[in-house]
């Protein structure tokens, strides 16, 4: 039987990567909540499903001001996106600060193969 | 498209039903949302997608934070894994350039009917691993020994403390490198490809498993989705309602999971499995041969 894995040493770990996911989630979901709540009270809003839209992410903070149900979506999809990238990026500073110097360069490498693959993504728009 | 009370109830519904089996399976939830999309609201495949990656983080972020906090997950397994993942997906996007879409659907039809069939002939193996206490009494590979990769949680189903070791780390990387591939190539999640192979070939309890992979699938999802996100496919509209009902749906899996017997999940796992088989020959035969077969993608 091996020895009962010391959980305690992944305690950064485990309480960061669960506070930025909570974080994350209740960040998001008030922001969608808000702009769905927001869409259903004025029956005009539309979003159009043929290619690309013509909203700018330049345009979420004036229209969070203006109460636009869309920027608020937005900001949301924003955030959702993001947090999965923070958990790593605050996985990466967990095993750095519990001197796991293996796990700090094997999430290090994941960083590094998300952000290629990103920017394979984009040229491959381009092409 | 406008919203009414009607629209979006129904989007919410449909992605509420793809967030619970999401957290019960450890997969994305794309197979139940992009059909609604695509058949319900007869929207553009791409713009069904584009919805539907970011839906699949918002489950990844709901469901993966409880499995977390249950201490189900394996974090270090989950970052090994990762690596194989995301050079996968970036192995994809290069793939996509040189190959035929209907070849690679058929290859992993095929690799997902044999992992479905090895799923469902073990369906009632882990329940008795679990009660043996047999998942501690393996010896690991070189590369799982160096890395401590080990684990335990409280199996609620089971009443009683799992511990397990991690071994099989060569064949776990090549899947999820093939799922990575999969996710670049194809666009589709791969969670379903890992939970199969961690619990199949690297003595990993099948909720452990889920778990692991819940967590997993959102870093891949979330670089899908930036692609998305900058070309402007993301209607932002369109994801409010499904990315609440994906976390409301994956935050009640994820309460029910743990109660369900492993024997159940891999039934249902298998289902799942064979349907996107299905999915992905219909699609391989209607892209290769123009023969149109009854399908929901």
């Amino acid at each position: 039987m091996p020895n009962k894995p010391d959980l305690r040493a992944q305690d950064n770990v485990y309480s960061g990567v669960y506070r930025t996911l909570v974080a994350g989630m209740y960040a998001s979901t008030t922001c969608f909540g808000i702009g769905v709540a927001l869409a259903l009270l004025r029956p005009s809003t539309s979003f159009t499903v043929d290619g690309a839209h013509n909203f700018h992410y330049s345009a979420i903070p004036s229209g969070i001001l203006h109460a636009d149900p869309i920027s608020f979506m937005a900001l949301g999809t924003i955030l959702t996106i993001l947090t999965p990238i923070a958990r790593v990026a605050v996985s990466l500073i967990a095993f750095i600060l519990d001197r796991d110097r293996t796990f700090a360069w094997i999430t290090l490498l994941v960083l590094l193969s998300a952000v290629l693959s990103l920017a394979l993504g984009l040229l491959g728009l381009r092409a | 498209m406008t919203f009414t009370v009607q629209t979006v109830a129904i989007l919410f519904a449909g992605a509420s039903v793809a967030g619970f089996f999401g957290a019960l399976l450890g997969i994305g939830g794309g197979l139940f949302i992009v059909p609604l999309l695509v058949l319900g609201f007869h929207l553009p495949m791409k713009t069904a997608v584009a919805a539907s990656l970011v839906a699949v983080i918002a489950t990844s972020n709901a469901g993966g934070s409880k499995y977390v906090d249950q201490r189900i997950t394996n974090i270090r397994l989950a970052m090994f894994l990762e690596v194989f993942t995301t050079a996968g997906a970036i192995l994809g996007a290069v793939l996509a350039l040189y190959l035929q879409d209907w070849v690679m659907l058929l290859v992993f039809a095929a690799l997902l009917v044999n992992m479905g069939w090895s799923a469902f002939s073990t369906r009632k193996l882990d329940d008795k691993r679990i009660a043996s206490g047999s998942f501690a009494a393996v010896s690991q590979d070189a590369v799982c020994r160096k890395l401590d990769l080990r684990g335990d949680y409280f199996d609620q189903a089971a009443n009683r403390h799992v511990e397990y070791v991690v071994t099989g780390a060569r064949i776990g990387a090549a899947v999820s490198a093939l799922a990575g591939i999969a996710s670049g190539l194809l666009g589709i999640g791969g969670g379903i490809l890992k939970v199969s192979a961690m619990n199949r070939h690297m003595n990993i309890p099948m909720k452990a498993a889920v778990a692991t992979s819940k967590l997993m699938i959102g870093i891949t999802a979330a670089v899908g989705s930036l692609v998305f996100f900058i070309a402007g496919t993301i209607q932002f509209g369109l994801v409010g309602p499904i990315a609440v009902g994906t976390t409301v749906g994956a935050t009640a899996g994820t309460m029910v999971m743990n109660r369900l017997s492993s024997a159940l999940l891999k039934k249902t796992l298998t289902f799942f499995m064979f349907y996107m088989a299905y999915s992905m020959i219909a699609k391989a035969l209607q892209l290769r041969f123009g023969i149109n077969l009854p399908s929901f993608r």
